[in-house]
């Protein structure tokens, strides 16, 4: 019997300790539940949840820095998406700092390998994911159709404009109209090219829906969010573009025509109008404002450090107000296009720093830097010695960004302006240009006047269809460059090869104007894409 | 441990049993009775099967399960017990009472314990590649964590030093490497706890620092480290076998009188291979040389009169001091014993302001608590300190101290405080001038790391045969990284002042039950089953908060809330691993012998129905010694000949790959951000396993009485199912995903040759060589065809890339090959008349001019490669009465350094852009090409106005190979002090005395851009190494 319980004991304790370790062991519980990611069906269970994900779709047209999965995420793309559409014509140079990253597409020598198309295109596929995302689960989110249908047509609204911006740097684009949430869904992961009329003909669907869906304004907390005159506005863009190459469909101007004045019309409905003074459409204080057709938007909070990069590759050094160091400014204008300006014009010396009062530290608060054309230098006037990367000829420092200080407490590369995409003077620039083409050059002329006298600049009197085109053609340099739009227009007037035979080796840093090629009126696939997708074909010559 | 225990408390019984057997044999007297009694092993634990013979009747017996017999004897007669291991025993029968036989195992190494997964054998029983290191062999050199021990000490294994940081890591790789995006490192055992993967807090200016996981040992606390290398070995760890195991088992104390003992250690090092810049003058020369091909005015007009001359080399390094002091105190009883340490390290490394502190306790203590139940408990507890000497590869604008210092302008002087406007250049634009011995003191870098371990093993002896194991065990490993960058230095300059406090703790719950049969049937049949259940939990929680704007400088890192920015972030994530895993070895009469094992694991990480794996393993041996046929062949002492083959896995993976989520952020709208969420990651429901395969086959032998012992191991590895990152089109919405694709081999061999040269009572000498080679080969990569180029980061050059080539090994430096250096013949009339990088008027003679395909094309190539043909390790132990003299060799044979930092400094080119100028080394300033130094040693180019090709080049790429003389050491056990101490020992030793090597670098042993594969073997302005001289002594109580 003592036997017994002895050997009970023996048996006893241990089973318990295994107990304790058998409990643990459980098929279930190597099922997975992140703790700081959601889970997709936890997303569209409410309307707030389709706003955040909605709002997300706009937050992917920022790129974030430092964020906790990706310390050193994608910095560079918004600073790309400049490059591809404000360099590779004949007013732009290199920046006081040198080119870098920019070179190739300001001497027309990129390739199919650089990094500049490879990262747009993909932001431009995670803005369309995530619009997907929202068109495809608003209904499950909300019951009243017509409240998703708001969100789907923000959603839409985004996707058109990515697949705008796809469509004019390479052409068409791989159209995914569905939500892709397997790895099996090969049909849209490894889907072929859309033509470029295609890609055109979705698109245009997207903005008819959220042109009839959006509130013409929205209230000043949602303030940001794209209204029915964002999608007009950009359908009557869309409209002008298709009018030019490579579509080559005239008849689209008469259709730009009634679309942009569908906005102009009703400007005041949707609460567009040109700001008076001209520098204060970019300034920090004064975001969204009637001026604004579109903008995405940047802001260093002081627990949000998501910051605009651009500043800090194209502007000058020691310009901000609060004592830039350290820019790394890569772009710059040639003295050629500061003197296109009339002296009156406001927009000359706001857009096109030829002096400036340097804020420091890298030169004494206070030093006046002007530029030289002759040694295509800034000389310092209390020194006398040519200042920056003295090794290069560059150009003048581009002024649009970084008026403001920093925010306090930011780092060297965080600035807080936001991503102007489309301004209303642009609006009536693309309607003076689309009433011109289409014979009402009278017409034509009140709306390049309305801009020209917001500048301070002279007015304009009624010449040639022809002389007011490119008078049109001047003005939108004049007043839009910087701002992502410049190559693009060059591309659909089919001028490349006359912007580059105006351009001097001094310009590019290789000392030669490369001879022009029809192969760059687009960019190449990038690489990395067709690497990964064979079924897509890259375009002609590259 | 319980083993152990006992074999110290049998010591004493032998002894009492010889006693006993000679006052029975003086009493002898002839009467026939029946002597029983139980047969019993060194460790007190029956030994079934023995045979009982009496010589003068020739009745045998044999003993049962439990090492029972009983025998009919006479009185003075004698009677023999064999048994196969065992050494043969007689005794005279002087009475019929019970006898405890104590049969002494067999010498030589076949009778070496192996600690292997979940228990221990005999050597003589195991069919796998294994490799032993013991304390004794590195008491005496110098080292902060117990990798370090293990470089070139044992085949199989090879150990890079990440730099000569204190504290650094090292890359430790068995077999090669079988993982392309998972981890490569071995998996730690100590004493039967899984160790959890290591993973240290980031700073979000320099990012994670790759430290070392093992601090959590101290070193001294080291009984000896057991290195499974084979699948037979490590199929039982099943999905994280793959890479090996290192099982380390630590100190235990002993039957008898405590004892007290410390050990103390203290050594002074200096950088290894200092580097000499050039002074004010050289550079001021040099800089009228550029100014000059730049078509400017020579800004330095007399040079003569120049009177500043700032080594900043020399002004932030100085010599290193260590201390290193363990107490430990140990002793037991028959039925309990302790071992506790304390132990105390400070290791002031040669940079300004950087080094480790370290303390520790240990305290292993095992009780037999009744007949069937030992308790024993591992408590471990370390704090780590580490001031970070901020020489890794920080990155523009941040930039690193030690590169930094050595290319700032020595026209700079010492007293120029941080942060001037200013410019050593005369007429040059002034700028910041970041003073390299400012931001060296001022900033603040550090680590701060917490290891627990915490393990109670529970035994209970069921029957004799038959016991059960249960671990209960957590481990913790809390660390932080406090940096702080003051308005002083740059980092903190643009933004008043900068800093960032975070945490990672990891903590691991394991818990694992195992019984374990242990029979010999019938003599001959000696079966060993183990079975069992684990289950291990591992959460890692990260919080950082990171701030700028900080007013109050005072308040450092310590008061976050005074700072005008603030960010805080925080994950955490989980990963659950549930085994069961059995084990049976069946031994035939000791000569064959056949090991099998399956763990079956499921796994978290992987997707829903791929969550579980098996891993097999199988492996055969045959002691060919123990045939009849070798009885007659005494030269030949021990040949054994092994195989084995299985499958083992790897899980290295971060959790949730498996899973579509989305993530959170922030977008203004309106006047505020607003929260907003978006898709994150696309799931892959196909998420599975890298199994790694592998063929072992090895020969053990030893020759004259085991006087000269040599192993040779060959083996075979396959791992299919990569987890690799996959690029996707774009159009997904996702740039790439986790997949499993391709394949890669690694084969190799292993050899060992140990031979005791003299063995004499006062002298002996025994000298072990290693040598271990292995080649990977990257078979495919899935369906991928091309070759695939890895960005690895990287701020200042134009771009480092990997390269992933189907067909040939991983770890290949690729890049653009320098053929010479362009002469005046290069120029036609000033213009160059061959192909080049960049613009013509950059072109001069002295440049580097790149190979050029037969089109006259610049295209890159394969320029070397990381991954070594041979590693080696040669030691020798001289002793000598009372000094014994340890010289330990090691090196490498074969592979190549891609030495950034010597480019920097090589390159002839000291303004990189703008004000920025760059120090050269004074080499290249006395070497360098000019009009009448015209040679063609692409090492020394002429003076360069800017950097042609931003991609590697094969002046970069240098042989890494080296022979060195990593440790020697001659102790001195002082004679008889016994009224003070039991025991005196004193020592000097020298570490990295002297290296054969071409490498031009501090260092040939080094890797410290990354983790990575594809980033190892890169010196990205590594910290130095050092020669250091340590004295030291123990003193036993």
């Amino acid at each position: 019997m003592n036997k017994i319980i002895n050997y009970m004991k023996r048996i006893i304790v241990p089973l318990v300790l295994i107990f304790t370790v058998g409990v643990q062991s459980c098929k279930k519980d190597l099922v997975e539940k992140p703790y700081s990611t959601l889970s997709p069906v936890n997303v569209f269970t409410s309307e707030s949840g389709l706003k955040q994900a909605t709002l997300g779709i706009y937050q992917s047209w920022t790129a974030t820095y430092f964020t906790a999965d990706n310390p050193y995420g994608n910095i560079f793309d918004v600073i790309y998406r400049f490059t591809l559409t404000e360099t590779g014509h004949q007013y732009a140079a290199p920046g006081v700092y040198g080119t870098a990253f920019m070179d190739p597409y300001l001497s027309f020598a990129q390739t199919k390998a650089d990094g500049a198309g490879a990262t747009v295109w993909q932001r431009s596929y995670l803005t369309v994911a995530r619009a997907n995302a929202v068109i495809f689960n608003a209904n499950k989110a909300v019951s009243n159709s017509s409240v998703a249908d708001v969100y789907i047509a923000e959603a839409k609204f985004n996707r058109a404009y990515a697949y705008f911006n796809l469509v004019r740097f390479f052409g068409g684009v791989p159209i995914i109209n569905n939500e892709i949430t397997s790895l099996a869904q090969n049909d849209l992961i490894y889907g072929p090219r859309a033509s470029i009329e295609e890609t055109y003909n979705f698109l245009i669907e997207d903005l008819k829906f959220a042109e009839t869906k959006l509130p013409n304004t929205w209230s000043s907390s949602d303030k940001g969010r794209v209204s029915a005159g964002t999608a007009k506005a950009m359908l009557g863009k869309v409209y002008l573009t298709m009018a030019g190459k490579p579509l080559s469909k005239p008849e689209y101007f008469q259709k730009a025509v009634d679309k942009l004045k569908e906005v102009t019309n009703a400007a005041v409905t949707y609460n567009f109008g040109l700001v008076s003074d001209f520098k204060s459409i970019f300034s920090t204080g004064n975001e969204v404002n009637k001026e604004v057709v579109l903008a995405f938007r940047y802001v260093w909070a002081s627990t949000l450090p998501n910051a605009n990069l651009n500043p800090f590759f194209v502007t000058l050094d020691g310009l901000d107000p609060s004592g830039q160091p350290f820019t790394q400014t890569q772009f710059g204008l040639t003295y050629k296009f500061w003197k296109l300006y009339e002296p009156s014009d406001v927009r000359r010396d706001f857009t096109v720093v030829e002096r400036y009062k340097n804020q420091g530290p890298s030169f004494p608060v206070g030093d006046s830097l002007i530029y030289d054309p002759l040694t295509y230098h800034y000389i310092n006037k209390n020194s006398g010695s040519a200042v920056f990367n003295t090794t290069i000829k560059y150009g003048l420092g581009y002024g649009k960004f970084s008026r403001d200080a920093r925010p306090s407490g930011a780092l060297p590369w965080s600035y807080s302006d936001d991503l102007v995409e489309y301004r209303y003077a642009d609006v009536l620039l693309c309607l003076a240009e689309a009433l011109n083409e289409t014979g009402s050059s009278s017409e034509a002329l009140t709306y390049i006047n309305m801009v020209r006298q917001r500048a301070n600049a002279s007015q304009y009197v009624l010449g040639s269809q022809d002389d007011l085109r490119q008078k049109i053609r001047n003005e939108r340099k004049l007043e839009l460059i910087g701002e992502g739009t410049t190559v693009h227009d060059i591309r659909r007037w089919g001028t490349l090869q006359q912007e580059m035979a105006a351009m001097s080796p001094n310009q590019l840093l290789s000392g030669a104007v490369p001879p022009y090629s029809a192969k760059l009126e687009l960019y190449p696939i990038p690489l990395t894409e067709i690497n990964a997708n064979p079924t897509l074909t890259q375009n002609p010559g590259w | 441990m319980l083993k152990r225990l006992s074999s110290c408390f049998l010591k004493r019984k032998r002894l009492t049993f010889s006693f006993l057997l000679l006052f029975l044999n003086l009493l002898s007297f002839a009467q026939t009775g029946t002597v029983s009694g139980i047969v019993k092993d060194a460790d007190n634990k029956p030994v079934p099967g023995a045979t009982i013979t009496v010589k003068q009747t020739k009745v045998s017996t044999v003993a049962d399960a439990d090492g029972k017999f009983s025998i009919i004897a006479a009185k003075g007669n004698t009677i023999t017990i064999t048994s196969v291991n065992f050494v043969s025993q007689s005794f005279v029968v002087v009475n019929e009472n019970n006898v405890d036989i104590k049969l002494e195992e067999k010498s030589g190494t076949l009778n070496d314990v192996v600690v292997v997964g979940y228990g221990s054998s005999t050597k003589r029983d195991l069919a796998s590649a294994t490799s032993k290191i013991t304390a004794k062999q590195f008491q005496t050199a110098v080292i902060n964590t117990v990798d370090q021990a293990l470089q070139g000490r044992a085949t199989g294994i090879q150990v890079t030093s990440s730099s000569g940081e204190p504290g650094a890591n090292t890359i430790i790789r068995i077999r090669g490497s079988n993982s392309l995006s998972g981890n490569n490192e071995p998996l730690y055992v100590i004493d039967g706890v899984i160790m959890p993967e290591y993973k240290e807090a980031s700073s979000s200016v320099y990012g994670s620092y790759s430290q070392n996981g093992l601090y959590g040992l101290n070193p001294n606390d080291v009984e000896n480290i057991e290195i499974l290398k084979d699948a037979s070995a490590t199929a039982i760890y099943g999905s994280r076998g793959a890479n090996g195991v290192v099982v380390i088992t630590t100190k235990s104390g002993k039957n008898g009188e405590g004892k007290i003992e410390v050990t103390n250690k203290i050594s002074t090092g200096r950088i290894l291979n200092p580097l000499k810049m050039m002074g004010g003058k050289q550079f001021a020369e040099i800089y009228n040389e550029y100014s000059v091909y730049k078509g400017r005015p020579k800004p330095f007009g007399n040079i003569d009169t120049l009177n500043v001359n700032t080594n900043w080399f020399e002004e932030v390094t100085k010599p290193a001091l260590r201390e290193d002091l363990t107490l430990s105190v140990s002793g037991g009883t028959p039925k309990a014993s302790y071992y506790v340490s304390g132990n105390y390290l400070r290791d002031k490394g040669v940079v300004l302001n950087s080094g480790i502190t370290r303390s520790s306790i240990r305290a292993n203590l095992s009780s037999v608590v009744n007949k069937w139940y030992t308790l024993t408990a591992q408590l471990s507890f370390v704090h780590q300190k580490s001031q970070r000497g901020i020489s890794s590869n920080g990155g523009w604008p941040d930039g690193p101290g030690l590169m930094e210092a050595l290319r700032t302008n020595p026209l700079y002087s010492i007293s120029d405080n941080g942060l001037q406007v200013k410019n050593a250049i005369p007429g040059g634009a002034p700028g910041f001038f970041g003073n390299p011995v400012v931001a060296q003191t001022d900033k603040s870098d550090l680590s701060l790391n917490d290891y627990s371990i915490v393990n109670l093993q529970n035994l209970f002896q069921i029957t004799p045969g038959l016991k059960l194991v249960v671990n209960l065990g957590r481990v913790q490993n809390l660390t932080r990284r406090q940096a702080f960058f003051p308005v002083t230095v740059i980092e903190g300059s643009t933004s008043n002042g900068r800093g960032d406090n975070s945490l990672a703790n990891t903590y691991s719950y394991n818990a694992n039950a195992y019984l374990q049969y242990d029979k010999t049937f019938s003599t001959n049949h000696k079966l060993n089953v183990t079975a069992g259940t684990e289950y291990i939990k591992t959460q890692l929680e990260t919080l950082g908060a990171r701030v700028s704007g900080l007013a109050i400088s005072s308040f450092g890192v310590n008061n976050l809330s005074s700072a005008a920015s603030q960010q805080t972030l925080s994950f955490k994530s989980d990963r659950l691993i549930e085994s069961g895993f059995l084990r049976g070895n069946y031994i035939f009469k000791g000569k064959y012998v056949l090991n099998t094992s399956i763990r079956i694991d499921g796994a978290s990480p992987f997707a829903e129905n791929k969550k579980i794996g098996y891993f097999p393993s199988a492996g055969v041996a045959w002691n060919v010694m123990e045939e009849n046929f070798m009885k007659n062949v005494n030269f030949i002492s021990n040949l054994k000949l092994r195989s084995s083959y299985g499958i083992t896995g790897s899980q290295a993976i971060s959790p949730y790959q498996s899973l579509s989520t989305y993530n959170s952020d922030y977008y203004q709208i309106g006047s505020s951000p607003q929260l907003v969420v978006y898709p994150y990651t696309l799931g892959n429901s196909n998420l599975t396993w890298e199994k790694t395969k592998q063929f072992n086959a090895g020969i053990d032998f030893s020759l004259l009485n085991n006087r000269l012992t040599v192993s040779f191991d060959y083996y075979k590895k396959r791992t299919e199912g990569l987890l690799q990152v996959k690029p996707l089109p774009s159009q997904s919405g996702n740039s790439s995903i986790l997949d499993n694709n391709g394949v890669m081999s690694n084969k190799g061999f292993e050899f060992t040759i140990q031979a005791d040269v003299v063995r004499k009572k006062d002298v002996s000498f025994i000298t072990r060589i290693n040598v271990s080679h292995n080649k990977n080969t990257l078979v495919n990569l899935g369906d991928r065809k091309d070759p695939f180029y890895q960005s690895l980061g990287g701020n200042l050059l134009g771009g480092i890339y990997g390269v992933l080539k189907p067909g040939e090994e991983i770890g290949q430096f690729y890049g653009f090959k320098v053929s010479g250096l362009t002469q005046a013949s290069d120029f036609t009339g000033g213009v160059p008349n061959y192909p080049f990088f960049g613009v013509a008027a950059d072109q001069r003679p002295g440049n580097w001019k790149y190979e050029a395909d037969k089109n006259g094309k610049l295209t890159p190539g394969v320029l070397g490669k990381s991954t070594p043909d041979f590693t080696y390790g040669w030691s020798n132990d001289i002793t000598w009465k009372r000094v014994s003299v340890n010289l330990f060799f090691m090196g490498s044979v074969g592979n190549d350094i891609l030495n950034v930092t010597g480019f920097y400094l090589n390159n002839g080119i000291i303004n990189h852009s703008g004000d920025i100028t760059f120090n050269q080394t004074e080499d290249w300033y006395k070497k360098r090409w000019t009009p009448s130094n015209s040679h063609n040693d692409v090492r020394y180019p002429g003076t360069q106005t800017a950097l042609q090709q931003g991609n590697i080049n094969s002046v970069m790429i240098e042989d890494g190979s080296f022979f060195r003389l990593k440790n020697i050491s001659i102790s001195y056990a002082l004679p008889n002090m016994k009224s003070l101490f039991k025991n005196l020992k004193v020592f000097v030793s020298g570490t990295n005395i002297f290296t054969i090597t071409k490498y031009t670098g501090f260092d040939p042993d080094v890797s410290n851009y990354g983790t990575s594969l594809l980033q190892q073997g890169i010196d990205y302005g590594a910290y130095p190494s050092q020669r250091t001289y340590t004295f030291g002594l123990t003193a036993t109580f």
